[in-house]
């Protein structure tokens, strides 16, 4: 009861956690609906309309195959924003249990659980992504793989600090007293304590993975033509920069206005739920 | 037989604080046996640092001792697989000094104090807040307080909040580590008269730990000084706490504050 | 003979605003404190006593504000300075001692280091004289090895000593008033009576105004000249400390007395109430729910000072009808 109060009120304070809403909801939306949103099929090619300026039919143009830009736009963000979230949210499958494991149950396993932790991330994470990928082959999910695998080991150790954080308290060590078994323990004590920092640990760092994922694909790496993806998407107009940079610059815009929107929304829900100290961004 | 024996207790820390330095220890408890019987408060007074707290650990099993037998109603506490553990951590309880700390400020007070219930008796809803409601009349709250949150309470109504979930299972002994040390001078007499009447009504044994000599006095039964992980003294009758002689006894009487104005 | 009061307080309202509703946890709070004297506030928590200390030196939290009142330190309305004015007062004339010393220094930087950097941010003096002042003022709080003690770190030191480096980093920069706020809760018995031994040394040495605030009657009634009982927002009783030992008048203060322990094992008979909120909103008796001996009259009672002798004012209806009689 408290806690929404106090987010109603920092909700009409905090003027940019509302606007930053707006645009992530609207992205939502576009990804929802782009079949319904898009005025073209993204991947019809039609070469004769190539390189077209802004049109009624192509409110944005066209790019060099012909394609409607505006609709490849909405259809990226189903890309980009679906294969974020698929990606984040295999890597909060994976590192939530692990972290809390080795955070609560201490001792030689947390010892082990570290050890790996600091091997993995010694090496640069988006190299090692970068890596992985050329090693397994171009694609969406092997792209989606590398990166799980190399950027839960950060995430599962910042949880892991949570865990410690929340371990020393004392209602914890009353529960053991108590006879309250281990896993309802780590049900009922600890994840409610540490779920609301996940959350805006995941919010702050989202736009991170979506410029990852963009940053793949522009390098030609990740997701595959024909499907529409904003860094792919930049990629495909580098030889036509010269004379038509917007070609580059819509998706361009595309992708900074998202990962603006989730930092600031991060940021906004971090102050809201009063958290002092989370940890930063993923590269 | 006796509720608690503590063995020649041991228990050493390693401290590490840098790679160049040599690992240094500290004996946090040495070498400790102790006595309590059935329905006996007996109160561990010492400084900060003396040991008592780490004392406290070892007897309710969250630190094992690098040495000795903790033997609480006859079984090794240290030596029990987990089903015999959990037997008899029923009887074995805790209230920490901290009131606000031992509280998750997520759950209710019903929940907080049904917390050790569930894990031994399946109830149904109603039973529980049953039980739940006269545990809080038990230790002077009001029944409707059950769907309230922590964050609702003053420190001295939270530790009745701690005291009721230690009392819920009918334990033999409860350790009490500071348990009255962070309130303010009017509730802990409340909190302490709380105590010996749930003692006597519940035939509980209490093993008091405190910095205050004034507080132990008044609950307990008999006392042992502790200084740098040992007892440096005991006392079976309280009547004769002035007669006190090791020097940190000494140094624990001589702090108590005069009740009336003593302008230095 | 009465001096002139270095620091008064006056009419002291203040206002907290949380999301559900606006709280006054203070409310007509007025008193002086002279150089060299002891003024001590006594009160469980949730009285008031600890916003009244922070709003002297404008350090309440962001939710609280003065609506009404005045602090004059000498002749300067603390209440009106800039915020680098202010700056000016904090540490120089008017420092404070808080509860707990181990949040007050910075875990990982030397006792020297916070005591050099203290010093110099308000005298201009060279990093060597601050040292030999530094090693001075903790010998003076009867420190063993001073020299020792400034090499080490925070943690290192025991909560006692910590906080006699705390009060001698105080000292060393003079102040005119020092204000206590439960100097000696986190300590253990031992070191208790030990930091106040210093405070009333310090206050014989220097001729510092001290407010001395505490839940313990015991620990101010060691030291104070004067006492301010507060409950609920009010100073329920002030008197000199002798003469509210000897006569006692509001039932809060008894109750206090009453429940000292010392070393006795008789059962003390106390069962008032624990406060649930001592806010009120109406502006009636803050302990009548809890008093022994409310009856009609307290209802009406303006809640205005009776003066039971000359320095003894009570806060109390019945105290009014017992003069009268």
């Amino acid at each position: 009861m408290k806690l929404k109060i106090k987010m109603r009120r920092m909700l009409l304070k905090h003027k940019l956690m509302i606007i930053s809403s707006i645009i992530i909801l609207g992205m939502i939306g576009l990804a929802l609906f782009a079949s319904f949103l898009a005025p073209n099929d993204p991947n019809f090619v039609d070469i004769a309309q190539k390189l077209q300026g802004p049109s009624s039919q192509f409110p944005l143009g066209t790019d060099h195959l012909g394609r409607c830009i505006l609709s490849r736009l909405i259809f990226g963000t189903q890309t980009s924003l679906g294969t974020a979230i698929l990606v984040m949210g295999l890597m909060m499958f994976i590192s939530i249990p692990l972290g809390i494991f080795a955070g609560f149950i201490g001792g030689k396993v947390d010892y082990l659980f570290m050890r790996i932790c600091d091997t993995l991330m010694a090496f640069p994470s988006f190299l090692l992504s970068l890596a992985l990928v050329g090693i397994l082959g171009p694609g969406l999910f092997n792209l989606i793989l590398a990166m799980v695998l190399v950027q839960w080991v950060y995430y599962a150790r910042v949880i892991r600090g949570m865990v410690l954080g929340v371990k020393e308290q004392n209602f914890i060590v009353a529960a053991k007293v108590c006879g309250t078994p281990k896993f309802i323990i780590i049900m009922k004590h600890i994840l409610p304590a540490i779920i609301s920092q996940v959350v805006v640990l995941v919010f702050m760092d989202i736009g991170g993975v979506i410029l990852a994922i963009s940053s793949l694909s522009f390098l030609g790496l990740g997701i595959q033509p024909p499907e529409a993806e904003w860094g792919m998407m930049i990629n495909d107009s580098k030889p036509f920069f010269r004379n038509y940079p917007s070609l580059m610059l819509y998706p361009g815009i595309m992708i900074f206005i998202v990962v603006i929107a989730f930092n600031l929304f991060g940021e906004a829900l971090k102050d809201a739920l009063d958290i002092k100290r989370v940890g930063g961004g993923v590269e | 037989m006796s509720i608690l024996v503590l063995k020649n207790i041991k228990k050493t820390y390693l401290l590490r604080n840098s790679v160049f330095e040599k690992r240094k220890s500290i004996e946090a408890v040495k070498n400790i046996s102790l006595t309590l019987e059935h329905g006996v408060c007996l109160g561990i007074v010492g400084e900060s640092g003396s040991g008592k707290s780490t004392l406290g650990k070892i007897i309710l099993g969250l630190e094992k001792p690098d040495q000795g037998e903790v033997c609480f109603l006859g079984k090794n506490l240290h030596n029990l697989n987990s089903k015999e553990l959990k037997e008899l951590r029923q009887n074995l309880q805790v209230v920490f000094q901290d009131c606000y700390s031992a509280v998750n400020p997520r759950l209710t007070i019903g929940e907080i104090i049904a917390e050790p219930i569930r894990n031994y008796k399946r109830l149904s809803s109603v039973e529980e807040e049953n039980q739940v409601q006269q545990l809080l009349k038990k230790v002077g709250l009001s029944p409707e307080d059950v769907h309230k949150y922590p964050s609702q309470f003053s420190g001295g109504q939270l530790q009745r909040i701690n005291i009721a979930r230690a009392i819920a299972l009918k334990p033999k002994l409860i350790i009490l580590d500071e348990a009255v040390s962070a309130l303010d001078a009017l509730v802990q007499i409340q909190i302490l008269n709380l105590l010996a009447q749930l003692k006597e009504e519940f035939q509980l044994s209490y093993l008091f730990i405190s910095h205050d000599i004034q507080a132990v006095n008044y609950i307990a039964d008999c006392l042992v000084v502790m200084h740098q992980g040992e007892v440096v003294e005991s006392l079976d009758d309280m009547e004769q706490l002035e007669q006190l002689e090791h020097p940190v006894s000494k140094k624990l009487l001589s702090s108590i504050l005069p009740p009336f104005p003593k302008l230095f | 003979m009465r001096q002139q009061p270095i620091l008064t307080v006056n009419n002291l309202n203040i206002s907290v605003s949380t999301p559900l509703a606006v709280a006054q946890p203070v409310r007509e709070v007025s008193f002086t404190l002279q150089s060299g004297k002891v003024l001590g506030i006594v009160g469980e928590s949730g009285s008031g006593k600890t916003l009244t200390c922070l709003s002297i030196l404008s350090l309440l939290p962001e939710n609280a504000k003065v609506e009404l009142g005045n602090i004059n330190f000498r002749n300067q309305n603390l209440l009106e300075c800039s915020e680098e004015e202010i700056r000016q007062v904090r540490g120089k004339e008017i420092a404070i001692i808080m509860q707990n010393p181990m949040i007050a220094f910075n875990p990982v930087r030397t006792i020297e280091s916070h005591f050099i950097e203290t010093i110099r941010t308000h005298l201009p003096i060279t990093k060597r004289q601050a040292k030999i002042m530094a090693v001075e003022y903790l010998e003076k709080m009867d420190l063993p090895n001073p020299r020792t003690v400034l090499k080490q770190y925070p943690f290192q030191l025991s909560g006692g000593m910590l906080q006699r480096v705390m009060i001698a980093i105080t000292m060393s920069l003079n102040p005119s008033i020092i204000i206590a706020d439960e100097p000696t809760t986190a300590l253990d018995a031992t070191n208790q009576l030990q930091v106040l031994q210093q405070l009333d040394k310090l206050k014989k040495e220097y001729n510092t105004g001290i407010l001395l605030v505490s839940h313990d009657l015991r620990v101010v009634a060691q030291l104070a000249d004067e006492v301010a009982v507060m409950y609920g927002g009010y100073i329920v009783e002030q008197a000199p400390v002798l003469e509210l030992y000897n006569h006692p008048k509001h039932p809060y203060t008894r109750v206090l007395f009453e429940s000292r322990f010392g070393l006795t094992r008789k059962k003390i008979q106390n069962d008032s109430p624990s406060s649930t909120s001592s806010i009120n909103k109406e502006n009636k008796c803050p302990y009548l729910d809890r008093c022994e001996d409310a009856d009609h009259t307290c209802t009406n009672y303006n809640l205005e000072f009776v003066e039971f002798q000359k320095d003894h004012l009570v806060r109390c209806v019945k105290v009014l009808e017992s003069i009268g009689d």
